[in-house]
């Protein structure tokens, strides 16, 4: 017997494979989370490493350091919180991809949609967050460091905390807008597969 | 998308699960690769059926969209993994049947077509399925001309892999 008729033998032969009930083919059909959190997992890594890298290659400006202990500490603190709430997040974003399984079921994967969108949804509040806590601080440290600033004349200090404000808002709309722009398109289509999936639910076959 | 025309492709997709998963079978290596591709293959094969018109048989319209599938898949990987291991145990084969010189020719086979590339796996695909060169270059948009002369190089290079 020639080589490949044993092989086209033995092909025909393994044909044992799991069967799909309908209903499961049905809802796979309207799968496509899978994906979509795995590129939310691979964008939180590549953003991690980008700001890394920029941290890395952006020199520490010695202006800024203030040679107080206290607020050394708390910026050396404060960095190594951020890297471990991105490192942390990427952890999760991993978790919920490996947790969506092809063949599971609606519930199930209407529910992984759900907590994946909230731990998005958080990733993107807390670095706002982080962004607003620094802002603090560099305000605070400004009014501590120059006091005449406020001393001289009281406008100085509506003009400061305007100044403060506006930066600020402009801050946090940038990185909302970033984020908005990166995870809003994939989360959209996260709650659109939701979506397909509460009606195939509703409407069984 | 219209409810009867879902249910008609669920009806068929069910009739044809083995076809899907033979393709998965040659194109990936381990259980979880498997059933990303088997997905992958079902949801292009329901997004494309909306253009099925029903000129070509659906198991030869289903073959080339899963090709296709897999095809494109697996140069992706390719750019990422340079080598496949060949592990017999993840394809669940059962050598029992055979004698020990069998069961070797075949592992060598298997471990062959495992270093194939993408179209000639495809064309190896279609050997085992016993398709006839028509459906082979309607499947792989090739003449048969070319068909047969790629088939005969394949077969050759796996004979060659058993006997150097």
């Amino acid at each position: 017997m020639d080589e490949l008729d044993i092989l086209k033998k033995h092909w025909k032969e393994n044909q044992k494979f799991p069967k799909l009930t309908q209903e499961e083919i049905r809802s796979m059909i309207h799968k496509k989370s899978s994906s979509i959190v795995m590129w939310i997992f691979i964008i939180s890594i590549i953003e991690f490493i980008i700001l890394n890298v920029i941290g890395y290659i952006i020199p520490n400006d010695k202006g800024v350091k203030t040679n107080i202990p206290l607020v050394e500490s708390f910026l050396d603190k404060f960095e190594y919180l951020s890297i471990l709430t991105s490192i942390i997040f990427v952890f999760l974003f991993y978790k919920n991809y490996r947790k969506i399984k092809v063949y599971s079921s609606s519930k199930e994967l209407m529910t992984q949609i759900i907590k994946t969108k909230k731990t998005v949804n958080y990733y993107i509040y807390i670095n706002i967050a982080f962004i607003l806590i620094s802002l603090c601080f560099v305000f605070f440290s400004i009014c501590y460091y120059e006091p005449t600033l406020l001393s001289e004349n009281s406008k100085n200090i509506f003009v400061l905390i305007g100044v403060f404000i506006i930066i600020t808002l402009f801050f946090i709309a940038i990185v909302w807008l970033f984020y908005k722009l990166i995870y809003g398109i994939l989360l959209k289509k996260l709650t659109k597969n939701l979506k397909e999936l509460e009606k195939i639910n509703e409407d069984p076959i | 998308m219209d409810p009867n025309k879902e249910l008609e492709f669920i009806n068929l997709l069910d009739e044809n699960q083995n076809l899907i998963h033979k393709v998965c079978r040659l194109y990936t290596n381990d259980e979880a690769s498997h059933k990303d591709l088997f997905q992958e293959i079902s949801i292009q094969l329901w997004n494309a059926y909306p253009k099925f018109r029903g000129d070509s048989k659906f198991t030869t319209w289903a073959y080339r969209i899963a090709l296709n599938t897999a095809i494109s898949l697996f140069r992706k990987k390719k750019r990422t993994i340079s080598t496949i291991e060949f592990d017999s145990t993840v394809h669940r084969f059962e050598y029992k049947d055979y004698d020990y010189e069998e069961e070797e020719k075949l592992k060598q086979l298997y471990k062959g077509i495992s270093n194939l590339n993408d179209i000639e796996k495809a064309l190896i695909f279609m050997y085992l399925e016993d398709k006839d060169y028509q459906e082979i270059s309607e499947v792989l948009g090739i003449s048969q001309i070319n068909a047969r002369v790629r088939m005969n190089r394949v077969k050759n290079k796996l004979k060659q892999l058993l006997n150097p």
